[in-house]
């Protein structure tokens, strides 16, 4: 509000004047964009699923562009608890995609939701948040979608539409100015220059001063700076083939991890912590139609360079500091044969593969104190009789990888519809390696001492020269069933009744944070000291599955005017991955599975339009998901609710557009909403919590010709609530959420 | 309907064939070779002998093995022979083989030798995670009379360990603590009968760090059913390079027993520079077995 406030002197000039340059040439509807999208449209975008939401067998979320632009969307994580049991909460950097659906969801490595743009699958959790222009349209279909759609989709798939320059044509333009002295700008123009070429360029830039204050250095800690553009080509060269392309990029750089000590209540490090992220990627979407099938080709090249380093235990002492910094290229590529010869009888096949190569380094420096507390102390502790003294206080534990990986995948689904029935089934028979070479090694040494730390009472130097090197390998096949049946109720309007069984599955993979802790046990081993690690027991992990049981229905009245989604579900879960900070004063965070999980639950998504101008939505969603055998070795937590996922998301909004047409407006929306989560465990004893918490937030906007404004306001209660909660080395953390965010943001849609 | 049928058919097939399955690799044969010392306990007394080589020859496909033992007596006055023990059955265990058999006449020179038949036999052979080797223990009777232990000169103990530490003189339950982590590698010396004692993830305070220790130069002797260690005091040494003295934690009345897979341990250890006398005392008693799960009984 303050910082807001501080620069209306500038603000109003600034939007008044960007308006003025366009309004002489304006004209035409800036709701054609929201529009575009029509049934066609949704055929051509949704390669693989049903087209129509109604006739789904899984429960979904489908969210337009125009209450897009309401609700100010513009990455996956502001869709959390839209979607009714999805949670992704907003904590660290960019590079933390922890999403939660139906008590599942992990914090590092391999996410349980997938993600598409465009088709295009993203590869990389660490790529799912960034900032995306002229988002037309996101799903959100949750259960198992790993039939179709392969790993880690085991929770679910978001997908995501952007704008299609062949529906779509004119110039785009966006200025925002919100709290924390943050910005966004976009421009995109979308031009058809036939019937069959069209294509758009769109450039965005998004800055933050940040929230956080470290009251070390008594600077932001969360700023941020981020560019992003796309180009978009779409060719028809005929009625039959469909060529489409987009490219896109982001560049990223951003403070970040702004975590506050539960011991002092305030967020105070030393040491730099940042997130840098460059991405770059391009998928081609091919699809040749004729009578009697369809043959699409989906293919994918993505790079990604990031780096992160932190203070890793985020206190104002030098103890150590964390870098990973990785350069990944993948390449996909899905084919998927669709028929179309029969009304009653429809069928997929289709032929996936991906290729993956990782290069990481990640270096842990150990610092003064943290050599003293973490190495010395221990030591000299346990045997004060010959007290040892490192001999340099800064060295680092270093480790780097190469991790390439490829999957293959040969899918089918059969659909036969008979009278009010479609019957459905499905199977993937998914095959991947992975593997990893290492090289951990240390340079360091230590003397120890008789009695006392002194020059004449040397007992003997060690040097300490680590040099391990290494290649594991893991290799996962999986077969994926799916089956559902759907009943189409005898009403009018479309309504459904769904039930399915679908198995999901969420690659291992390899845990590379813990190599430093190996490294350092290896070194406590060196000094008499143990115990060491395993490195195939804890830097590996297996594969998550799991069995997902629903029931819904999605319902809509004759009038169109009230529709609903409601489901029940079951997931029974195997080897369930769950991240945790290993015992003791150690460094990273360890990947385990657990024994066994179970969730159950329910969600319901009504959605009621009593008047033409007024639109209510809610959303419900309750998960009990708890432990059914979980023992780590020192505790047995079997019977305790699975951490980080809310028992509870709650949505409800509500939207008055009032058309005017005169000469100041042509209609104003309100939209006011609240959404909250929780309960929420930060820990496998459930010893700790954060209570059910909510947010309210509110928008006002103002139409006139080709220009909109919305003044809005995230968080409006300034709810104080916790998104994260950890304990590192003995020290408890927590992330609060954002505060109250004021903000004003200038649409131009010209056309 | 024909299309519908094979639906059906095709998910049931699916659901019952939707999980994965290992198949175990197949070694054909293997041939070990350990050079091992054996005791030979004839009525009270156990006479201990110098190492000797044994090898063991598994056949997988067949299920069986051949024990020969190079130069084996029975008593001093006997002269060593190299003895063939044929066409044992073995079992598959969690971390090995386990080979078990009665009345088998063994061979010398491709000879019979009735007179040694050996009434009862059990072997255990699996691999030293600790030491990255294969350690085997076996033990025979011949003629009903004769024990003979045989045992490799280095032993580890690994698995199932259960460690209780408790504070002497404490009236005071809360200051005992257990933890399951320790683990033991005894390097027996045939020339002095002195042992090293390795012990692995000790520790005698709950909060202390777990320590890699040596117990050096404890006597052994040969019991009926394995070995005896004890040793009045000793200074622990660290097991790293330079060997430092820990000599902040003394023990004291160490006694350890190997029989049949299992080591007991016993000592105590007095924490040097704690005030009260009663406080500083720990009596320590631990176990741990050769082989997992399965005993040798």
């Amino acid at each position: 509000m303050k910082c807001l406030l501080k620069n209306t002197t500038y603000l109003p000039a600034t939007l008044f004047t960007v308006a003025l340059t366009y309004c002489a040439s304006a004209h035409a509807d800036n709701l054609t964009a929201d529009t575009t999208l029509t049934l066609n449209e949704i055929t051509i975008s949704a390669i693989k699923q049903d087209v129509n939401p109604l006739h789904s067998s899984t429960a979904n979320t489908h969210i337009k562009g125009r209450d897009i632009e309401k609700l100010n969307i513009v990455s996956s994580k502001n869709i959390s608890e839209i979607a009714p049991n999805l949670h992704i909460p907003d904590y660290g950097s960019r590079i933390t995609s922890s999403i939660y659906v139906r008590g599942m969801g992990t914090r590092i490595d391999q996410p349980v939701v997938g993600m598409n743009i465009d088709n295009i699958p993203v590869m990389d959790k660490n790529n799912y948040d960034f900032d995306i222009a002229d988002i037309a349209r996101i799903e959100m279909l949750r259960g198992p979608q790993s039939t179709l759609f392969g790993r880690n989709t085991m929770g679910g798939l978001i997908n995501i539409y952007t704008i299609s320059p062949l529906t779509y044509q004119g110039v785009r333009l966006l200025a925002e100015h919100s709290s924390g002295n943050s910005y966004k700008a976009s421009a995109s123009v979308y031009h058809k220059f036939s019937t069959k070429f069209g294509a758009s360029i769109t450039a965005q830039y998004t800055s933050s001063d940040g929230f956080f204050t470290n009251t070390y250095n008594g600077e932001k800690c969360d700023k941020e700076r981020q560019w992003g553009g796309r180009v978009k080509l779409q060719w028809r060269p005929s009625r039959n083939l469909h060529i489409d392309n987009t490219f896109y990029c982001s560049v990223l750089r951003q403070g970040g991890y702004p975590y506050e000590s539960v011991e002092s209540a305030k967020i105070a490090y030393n040491d730099t912590c940042f997130y840098r992220r460059s991405s770059f990627n391009d998928g081609l979407t091919v699809r040749w139609i004729t009578p009697h099938f369809t043959l699409s080709s989906i293919t994918s090249v993505q790079y990604i360079d990031d780096n992160m380093t932190l203070d890793q235990d985020f206190l104002p002492l030098p103890y150590f500091t964390l870098t990973q910094a990785r350069k990944q290229t993948t390449l996909t590529q899905d084919f998927v044969l669709k028929g179309k010869d029969s009304n009653s009888y429809k069928w997929l096949v289709g032929a996936f593969g991906f290729y993956k190569h990782l290069d990481m380094s990640a270096p842990v420096t150990f610092k003064d104190y943290g050599i003293e507390q973490l190495i010395e102390s221990n030591r000299n502790n346990a045997i004060p009789t010959y007290p040892i003294y490192w001999d340099t206080r800064n060295f680092r534990l270093e480790s780097d990888f190469e991790n390439p990986g490829f999957g293959l995948a040969l899918y089918h689904q059969s659909t036969y519809s008979i009278d009010r029935w479609t019957l459905s089934a499905g199977l993937r028979l998914d095959y991947e390696k992975t593997s990893l070479s290492y090289l951990s090694q240390c340079n360091t040494s230590y003397t120890t001492y008789k009695e006392s730390v002194s020059p004449d009472n040397i007992f003997a130097n060690t040097p300490v020269n680590i040099y391990d090197t290494g290649d594991l390998n893991k290799d996962f096949i999986q077969l994926l069933p799916k089956v559902s049946a759907i009943y189409q109720l005898p009403t009018k309007n479309i309504s459904t009744l769904f039930f399915s069984i679908a198995k999901g599955y969420k690659a291992g993979g390899f845990n590379t944070q813990m190599f430093s802790d190996v490294l350092q046990q290896k070194l406590m081993g060196i000094m008499g000291l143990s115990a060491s690690y395993d490195i195939n027991q804890v830097v590996g992990y297996k594969p998550e599955q799991s069995w997902n049981f629903e029931i819904g229905s999605h319902l809509t009245t004759d009038n169109n005017r009230l529709s609903a989604d409601i489901s029940a579900f079951y997931i029974r879960c195997n080897d369930q991955q769950l991240t945790r900070f290993p015992e003791g004063n150690t460094t990273g965070r360890i990947m385990s599975n657990a024994g066994k999980a179970r969730s159950f639950g329910a969600e319901v998504a009504p959605r009621y339009a009593p008047l033409n101008e007024l639109e209510l939505n809610a959303n419900y969603g309750y998960t009990n998901a708890k432990f059914i055998e979980y023992n780590n070795g020192k505790d047995d937590f079997a019977g305790k609710y699975i951490p980080y996922s809310p028992s509870n998301t709650f949505y409800v909004g509500a939207t008055y557009t009032k058309d005017f047409n005169n000469s100041w407006f042509d209609a104003i929306s309100i939209n006011a909403n609240v959404k909250g989560a929780g309960k929420i465990y930060w820990n496998e004893d459930n010893s700790l919590h954060q209570p059910f918490y909510a947010t309210a937030n509110a928008s006002i906007r103002v139409e006139h010709k080709n220009l909109s404004l919305d003044i809005w306001a995230q968080n409006l209660t300034n709810t104080n609530f916790k998104t994260f909660y950890f304990v590192s080395i003995g020290n408890a953390f927590l992330q609060r959420g954002k505060p109250r965010c004021l903000g004003a943001t200038l649409r131009i849609n010209i056309n | 309907m024909k299309k519908f049928f094979y639906l059906i058919v095709l998910t049931i097939a699916v659901f019952a064939t939707s999980c994965e399955s290992h198949e175990d690799d197949n070694k054909f044969s293997e041939k070990i070779g350990l050079n091992q010392l054996y005791s030979v306990t004839m009525g009270n007394k156990t006479t201990l002998y110098k190492p000797v080589m044994f090898t063991y020859e598994l056949n997988y496909n067949e299920g069986t093995a051949d024990i020969t033992i190079n130069g084996v007596q029975f008593s001093p006055m006997m002269p060593a022979i190299t003895m063939e023990i044929e066409d044992i059955r073995f079992t598959k265990t969690i971390s090995g083989i386990k080979l078990n058999a009665t009345n088998i006449v063994p061979e010398v020179d491709d000879k019979p030798i009735p007179e040694y038949t050996i009434s009862s036999l059990n072997c255990r052979i699996a691999s030293s995670q600790i030491l990255n080797f294969s350690i085997a223990e076996l033990s025979f009777v011949v003629n009903n009379s004769i024990t003979v232990n045989v045992s490799s000169p280095t032993l580890t103990f690994e698995h199932e360990s259960q460690t209780d530490v408790r504070k002497v003189f404490s009236s005071n339950s809360n200051d005992d603590f257990h933890f399951n982590n320790a683990s033991y590698a005894i390097y027996l010396n045939p020339d002095n009968n002195l042992a090293q004692v390795y012990v692995f993830n000790m520790k005698f305070a709950e909060k202390m760090p777990a320590m890699n220790m040596i117990f050096p130069n404890v006597t052994y002797t040969a019991t009926p059913s394995g070995f005896e260690l004890t040793c009045d005091e000793l200074i622990p040494t660290l097991n790293n390079t330079e060997k430092t003295p820990v000599a902040s934690y003394p023990i004291s009345a160490f006694n350890a027993k190997v029989a049949n897979g299992l080591l007991t341990i016993n000592f105590n250890c007095t924490k040097v520079g704690d005030e009260a006398m009663a406080d500083r005392c720990f009596s320590v008693n631990s176990e741990a077995y050769m082989f997992a799960k399965e005993k040798l009984q």
